[in-house]
């Protein structure tokens, strides 16, 4: 199910009754497990299994883990438990990866090379990330194995961070399904605002822009350089608000049945460089790749030039999360050198860049990043960019509603860079809340895409 | 001195829960009037529906304003006889009815009095009312053409061919001019209904909603209650899934589907050509037999299209076009294919004749450039010889 579905509304109004009208912590867990199951479940039953798979092996091992005390045991579970859990995301998401790009290898040695007909299951990159941090933490000897199956369980397939994330640490949801959350009418309020912020930005921003970004990367060789300038640029306030609102719909609605997710976003086109950037996108990401990858790679700790490529393991494998393809491992190589270059750059030059050209330089590489993200193929993103660069000529194309959500998207990050940020929370008690909350639901009655537009996020 | 004891404010830090509700309701009711007033910027008008007694359907109220907030940013006046834009030189509270029509003939008599039909391409409401196709024909004529614009959204030849003759008898029109964007829709002319259609269908609830609620209201309710082509309900849907396939569904496999038989295609393709020549023979002569005035089919596809990023130079419906033409030929109606001087507007001049749809350039309605383009290669062809049909071209009327 998804959270522009019209059938939400009334899922998620059934589910929060049922939670809070459940007095003990068993049988809200077990409501909201049937819950997340059947979310799941909405999409496509078969792959509820998968789920489970991973909920079990990981509730296990991590149980057989703090009961055997030699170090060898312990690191053949951790080991069993990433062979499970990649297993299952390497077979359904890379697999046929592989096997193309090897292909030529494989006929070489006799070998057919065929790639074979795998649906990918919704939201296997993020539950199988979720799971792994619960393992590893438990292996690191961070965080104790939870008893109650339920509540693992429930960790694992919470029904608003299932899908599309925010990926959220077993030592932050466990202890607070451990109990029974206290009802807080402010905290009500807040996320159901989140909410509709969310639906906002999905629905009225992001998929406006996405319409004319289809349009243009359909064929990028028609149209001219301007053209594709507005299409990047609309890329960049696509993916930022497709994400950012599908995150503040998670965590509303988890406020709204009174637990607690992580931020996910902090505005990251304000960034002034790149490490900044990674602090305020998709941020439960970049600390999982920081934590359980570049750390434990050895992080910044070494030398400089294993710093460095730290970082590019790190940010490739990170590319390489995204997607089935050589544009994200591209995209993420791509990161990991502008992280790299940067910390080389901060290490050898005694003066700062001013902030305006920081930022600019950092738009300059995020966009170039979007195309690589954006493209079919690598053939697709070289074209693209070579247009960028030449201005090339062409159909001369200003989509209209793009450029009008465009230019919301610029007043939106103008205004939360004034006192006006804590007022776009829209407290209850602001005269102007209740306006703008009407507004903002007529609007999504009004002037949503008609066509059908799942998050950009969830082929991840 | 014993201090006053305070309240403890509530959770939320309101005086009261009623203040805050109160608080709450009007705030809502400024955030419609909010919308209210600022809704028609964005949104197309919903316009009570009028009956006319003399074209037998249902048309735009006339002396109204229509507001399409689409692909084209414009306000259409509606004239009489429901006909968009076709407001000058016409008596400005004109109300069709009776004999006023009659009367509304003989006001203004240009030299030739054309009906235009057509759905919404040639109705042309994303276009101002200057822009329209029925006003660029007029001004490239010079004012020897007097153009009826009745053509109307949705329509197809089945509607065309009982409002021709009840038209014509009232208006004192000289000749038809059908703009076939979709060949198809000519086809429908088979079949037609003899007698007029009844003005009192399922589009009477439509005049009665326009007439009562706010546009954003019908606009909201018709997003939260059909499917996103407007016209089928909503279904909600609670089973889980995975949910099959059309093809699925009606228990056909995708390579069945595909497949057709191959030993007795060169027979089927005969008896499909001549069966599609019949066909489009007795359309055609549902038309010719609904009026004894010549008819033009003005032809101006879709074309060209963008289709998956490339530039579509080909006619996406050539196939249907030659058979029109061929029948058309047969039952002495005129043909004048405009395509290639609008593939020429794209190919020489870069300027699309079709606007935009869903982010889309070239696959709208017809816009500016299209509009005039048509017009430019109407009066080229009405001022040229009427070959084998029997048009009365404005040089043998002059």
């Amino acid at each position: 199910m998804l959270f522009t579905q019209f059938e939400f509304p009334i899922y998620f109004l059934c589910v929060l009754i049922a939670a809070w009208l459940c007095r003990g912590r068993r049988t809200r867990n077990a409501v909201l497990l049937i819950a997340s199951y059947y979310f799941y479940a909405y999409w496509d039953y078969r792959f509820c299994s998968l789920l489970a798979l991973s909920t079990i092996v990981d509730y296990c091992i991590a149980r057989w883990m703090v009961r055997s005390t030699g170090t060898r045991v312990r690191r053949v579970l951790l080991l069993s438990s990433l062979v499970v859990n990649l297993g299952v995301l390497g077979f359904f998401k890379y697999f046929n990866f592989f096997i193309d790009s090897a292909s030529p290898a494989l006929q070489a040695i006799g070998l057919s090379g065929e790639t074979l007909d795998i649906i990918l299951p919704v939201g296997v990159s993020f539950y199988t990330f979720q799971t792994l941090s619960y393992t590893i933490d438990v292996y690191r000897g961070v965080l104790k194995p939870v008893n109650r199956f339920l509540d693992f369980a429930l960790y694992v397939a919470f029904f608003p961070q299932l899908v599309a994330g925010p990926i959220v640490r077993a030592r932050e949801l466990l202890p607070q399904l451990a109990t029974v959350p206290g009802f807080s009418k402010r905290r009500f309020y807040g996320g159901g605002q989140q909410m509709l912020r969310g639906l906002v930005k999905k629905v009225l921003l992001a998929d406006r822009l996405g319409e004319a970004v289809d349009v243009v990367f359909a064929g990028p060789d028609l149209y001219s350089g301007i053209t594709i300038w507005i299409a990047v640029l609309a890329y960049a306030g696509q993916i930022y608000y497709d994400f950012s609102g599908y995150s503040d719909i998670a965590i509303g609605a988890a406020k709204m049945l009174g637990y607690r997710f992580p931020v996910n976003f902090r505005h990251p086109y304000l960034s002034g460089s790149m490490s900044e950037f990674w602090h305020r996108w998709h941020m439960t990401l970049s600390r999982w790749l920081r934590d359980y990858i570049y750390i434990a790679l050895g992080g910044s700790r070494v030398s400089q030039w294993v710093t460095y490529r730290n970082l590019m393991i790190t940010m490739t494998l990170g590319g390489l999360w995204h997607g089935a393809a050589w544009t994200f491992v591209l995209w993420g190589v791509w990161h990991g050198f502008a992280l790299a270059f940067e910390r080389s750059f901060k290490n050898t030059v005694r003066f700062r860049l001013a902030r305006p050209i920081g930022w600019l330089l950092t738009m300059f590489v995020i966009l170039a990043g979007w195309v690589l993200f954006r493209s079919d193929s690598l053939l697709n993103a070289a074209g693209v960019l070579q247009r960028m660069v030449s201005f090339a000529e062409g159909v001369n194309w200003y989509p209209p509603l793009a450029i009008a959500a465009l230019l919301c998207c610029v007043i939106e990050h103008v205004a939360w860079c004034t006192p006006l940020r804590r007022a776009m929370r829209l407290p209850i008690n602001a005269w102007y809340s209740p306006i703008l909350t009407t507004v903002m639901i007529w609007a999504l009655l009004l002037y949503a895409s008609r066509d059908f537009r799942p998050f950009v996020y969830f082929q991840f | 001195m014993k201090p006053t004891p305070v309240k403890p404010p509530t959770e939320l830090g309101s005086p009261s829960v009623w203040s805050l509700l109160w608080r709450w309701v009007l705030g809502a009711a400024v955030g419609t009037s909010v919308i209210a007033v600022t809704s028609p910027l964005f949104l197309r008008s919903y316009l009570p529906l009028n009956a006319d007694p003399v074209r037998g359907v249902w048309t735009l109220t006339p002396d109204s304003d229509y507001r399409w907030r689409s692909e084209g940013y414009a306000s259409t006046a509606i004239g009489p006889f429901g006909m968009p834009g076709k407001t000058a030189g016409l008596p400005g509270t004109f109300s069709p009815q009776g004999d006023q029509a009659a009367d509304f003939q003989h006001a203004q008599s240009p030299p030739i009095q054309i009906a235009l039909w057509g759905d919404s391409q040639a109705e042309g409401v994303s276009v101002d009312d200057a822009d329209k196709l029925f006003a660029k024909i007029e001004t490239v004529s010079g004012g020897d053409l007097n153009v009826y614009p009745l053509a109307r959204s949705g329509e197809d030849a089945a509607d065309w061919v009982t409002q021709m003759p009840r038209v014509e008898e009232k208006f004192g029109l000289d000749q038809h001019v059908i703009l076939v964007v979709e060949p198809a829709d000519l086809l429908a002319a088979v079949g037609a209904p003899v007698a007029a259609p009844s003005v009192g269908d399922a589009s009477a609830a439509n005049a009665s909603l326009a007439s009562k609620l706010p546009a954003f209201v019908i606009q909201a309710a018709r997003n939260l209650l059909r499917e996103p082509d407007g016209a089928t309900p909503r279904h909600l849907r609670f089973t889980v899934g995975p949910v099959p396939a059309a093809s699925e569904q009606l228990g056909i496999s995708d390579q069945s589907a595909v497949d057709q038989p191959t030993e007795t295609s060169d027979m089927s393709d005969e008896s499909q050509s001549r069966d599609d020549t019949a066909l489009w023979v007795n359309a055609l002569a549902a038309i010719r037999n609904a009026t004894e005035l010549p008819i033009v089919l003005l032809y101006a596809p879709l074309s060209p299209h963008i289709l998956d990023g490339k530039t579509r130079w080909q006619d996406p419906t050539a196939d249907q076009f030659h058979l029109m033409h061929d029948a058309a030929e047969k039952l002495g109606i005129r043909v004048v294919d405009a395509r290639d001087e609008l593939r020429d507007s794209v190919a020489l001049d870069g300027c699309w004749p079709h606007g935009f749809h869903n982010g889309l350039i070239g696959s709208g309605h017809l816009n500016q450039v299209g509009n005039e383009i048509l017009a430019a290669k109407l009066l080229e062809a009405l001022s040229g010889p009427p070959g084998d049909s029997a048009l009365r071209s404005i040089e043998s009327r002059d």
